[in-house]
């Protein structure tokens, strides 16, 4: 007769000790389980909260970005370039620069690879009077924005003016009720009026731009200009200093200004919320890792207790079991089983509860771990779920465990003497 | 075939022994159905599981068929004694979960003795009429019926020696009687029988009667 087959016959007949050592097995597995499951469950829903926040992160950053570009767009050009010896107290004080510099440096700027800088604009500009209106105004001369060689086209902030066209200020046109279609006469010079720009609230009210070959002929400064707009990069690298190393490379006559303003304040302040953003990002990300720390350290305590409690239990029955069949076992030995045939009677029963136990906590862990998450996420906490390396490394480690445990009733058994326990002693 | 020289086994501490027996020698021969009496706690059922193999004597020794049994290994001796040694016991120890007929294989598959098993099962389960009980767990089974199940358990194995220890104390006279019987049929058969039993009835069926008082044999009569 087979050892297995007596086993199941002895599981089969003492059915509480069978289910209660089960229990206790499978109760040690499932919580196993379902620990491994809560704190794959944990990392998944983490992996989705900062997955999302990313993304709403990445969407307001572009966000910002856009309106940063627009705003930026909006304010015009913010970077002035003049020749290296201009005073700037001087230009602040007169609103133009007094130094020179040649008209082909934008031809050069614009020939080169510069990235922190686009939408080059080469003037000459002077304070002048208006003779033919006895007036002080400024005047700009200007052959329009020059194409970067190496850059993406973009559209013109500032159109060329003509030759013979001229475009008006607010206030000018305003104050002498000048059209587009006009003709106006400065320095002796007749101009048609292209354009009559809306109030800007600023010295370009009172300011006209004429075409910059003109310019330099009125103001006797052929081949010349004193300045060169343009408008800074929306990039990171393009911070002011880089952009002074960038053009200082390029054109070492010449020095670099950024012009402040509110936009560009108001721009500033939103980049920070957008690094604000990617901080509270960090910080959730540290607080759902320390949280993770705190439930790992937790379940480092609490597994092995529970499968301690659980197999103490489960050793406590094997040695029950083992205890009350002596008389069995002593009868088995005098009938001619060898000691290591009635202890692998024990061993075999505590294999054959280890497996049904692991299987039994395995189908309950499966089933209760998913239960605990909310039922939005009840799929990705299936996908929390142990894999089948896992679940086979407990299947094959349950019942080892549980022949362990087995083990010392199953010495006990061994060294009884049948004849004591014949005798009924 | 069965040989006790100079037996002697003490019970406790090394310095004060209890004296369970003292110079017991006897000899048992193919046919022979010796029963043992004495007061309780004399020794007799001492002398049985010494001479079954079960426990070692503090002296002496004990040959079966000219093997010392003693001198084997564990594992050796528990082989040689399910092979030419069956146990009966009053209580007698049936594996409550074993139907009749597993409690009786069983003790061939303990020496994995496959050959014709079920077969000798079903003749000794025939012989002793407990055929209708076949598939009965011990506990439905009527003492007698019991005590022939273990009976058939001891034979299975075509043992040459039965040693049963008050194996109708359980019993009325009737299945006493019908043990009796078949100790007598396993005696006819060349085997022996050495029977502890308190019961004169049953010991006047043996064919040698052996007293045993404080531990050593005091009296031996032979009957024809």
């Amino acid at each position: 007769m087979p050892i297995f087959a007596i086993i199941l016959k002895e599981l089969f007949h003492r059915p509480w000790q069978t289910i209660a050592t089960c229990l206790s097995v499978a109760l040690a597995v499932s919580f196993v389980i379902i620990s491994i499951s809560q704190l794959r469950q944990f990392d998944v829903e983490t992996n989705r909260i900062i997955l999302n926040q990313e993304l709403e992160v990445q969407k307001q950053n572009a966000l910002l970005q856009d309106e940063y570009r627009k705003i930026g767009t909006q304010m015009g050009f913010n970077i002035l370039i003049l020749p290296k010896d201009q005073q700037l107290s001087d230009l602040y004080a007169n609103d133009y620069a007094s130094h020179y510099m040649p008209e082909n440096y934008v031809d050069t700027l614009a020939a080169s690879k510069i990235v922190t800088i686009q939408h080059l604009l080469p003037m000459l500009q002077q304070k002048a009077i208006w003779p033919e209106k006895k007036r002080t105004i400024i005047v700009v001369g200007t052959r329009g924005e020059v194409a970067l060689v190496f850059g993406e086209k973009k559209k013109a902030l500032q159109d060329a003016v003509a030759e013979g066209t001229a475009y008006v200020g607010h206030e000018l046109s305003s104050s002498y009720n000048l059209k587009v279609g006009q003709t106006i006469v400065f320095m002796g010079e007749r101009l048609k009026v292209a354009a009559c720009y809306p109030q800007r609230g600023s010295k370009d009210d009172i300011t006209v731009w004429i075409n910059l070959g003109q310019a330099q002929k009125l103001f006797k400064r052929p081949g010349q200009i004193n300045g060169i707009l343009a408008l800074e990069c929306n990039c990171a690298m393009a911070k002011p200093e880089m952009i002074r190393k960038e053009v200082g490379a390029i054109l070492p006559g010449t020095q670099v200004v950024e012009f402040a303003s509110q936009a560009l304040t108001r721009a500033e302040s939103r980049a920070k919320a957008a690094a604000f953003a990617d901080s509270s990002l960090s910080m959730i990300k540290n607080d759902q890792a320390k949280v993770r720390v705190q439930k790992q350290r937790l379940l480092a305590v609490m597994v092995p207790l529970v499968t301690l409690a659980c197999a103490f239990f489960a050793g406590v029955m094997f040695f029950i079991n083992a205890r009350g069949r002596r008389g069995e076992f002593g009868i088995f030995r005098a009938i001619g089983f060898q000691k290591r045939r009635v202890a692998l009677l024990v061993v075999g029963r505590a294999l054959i509860i280890g497996c049904i136990g692991a299987l039994t906590g395995i189908v309950i862990g499966l089933v209760y771990a998913p239960l605990p998450a909310p039922a939005q996420n009840a799929a990705q906490a299936s996908t929390a779920l142990p894999g089948p390396l896992l679940l086979g490394l407990v299947l094959c480690a349950t019942p080892l465990f549980t022949v362990i445990v087995a083990w010392i009733p199953a010495l006990m058994v061994m060294g009884d003497d049948p004849a004591i326990i014949v005798k009924g002693e | 075939m069965v040989k006790a020289h100079n037996i002697g086994k003490s019970f406790g501490e090394i310095h004060n022994p209890v004296k369970v027996l003292t110079h017991v020698n006897m000899e048992l021969s193919s046919g022979d159905f010796a029963a043992v009496q004495g007061p309780s706690g004399c020794g007799k059922s001492t002398l049985m599981l010494i001479l079954g193999g079960l426990l070692r004597p503090s002296e002496g020794s004990v040959s079966i068929d000219d093997k010392d049994v003693f001198l084997m290994g564990d594992a050796r001796r528990t082989r040689f004694r399910s092979e030419k040694i069956g146990f009966i016991f009053q209580e007698f120890y049936l594996v409550p979960y074993l139907s009749v007929f597993e409690n009786i294989v069983v003790a061939a598959s303990a020496i994995d003795n496959k050959q014709n098993t079920e077969k000798r099962a079903w003749e000794l389960i025939n012989r002793f009429s407990i055929n209708h009980r076949a598939t009965l767990l011990p506990e439905k089974l009527s003492t007698g019926e019991k005590q022939r199940t273990a009976l058939c358990r001891a034979l299975i194995n075509g043992p040459s020696l039965l040693l049963a220890d008050e194996p109708t104390g359980n019993l009325d006279a009737e299945n006493a009687s019908k043990l009796c019987d078949c100790f007598d049929a396993f005696v006819k058969d060349g085997g022996a029988v050495l029977m502890v039993t308190h019961d004169a009835s049953v010991a006047a069926r043996a064919s040698r009667l052996m007293k045993i008082e404080n531990g050593t044999v005091v009296n031996v009569s032979n009957r024809s």
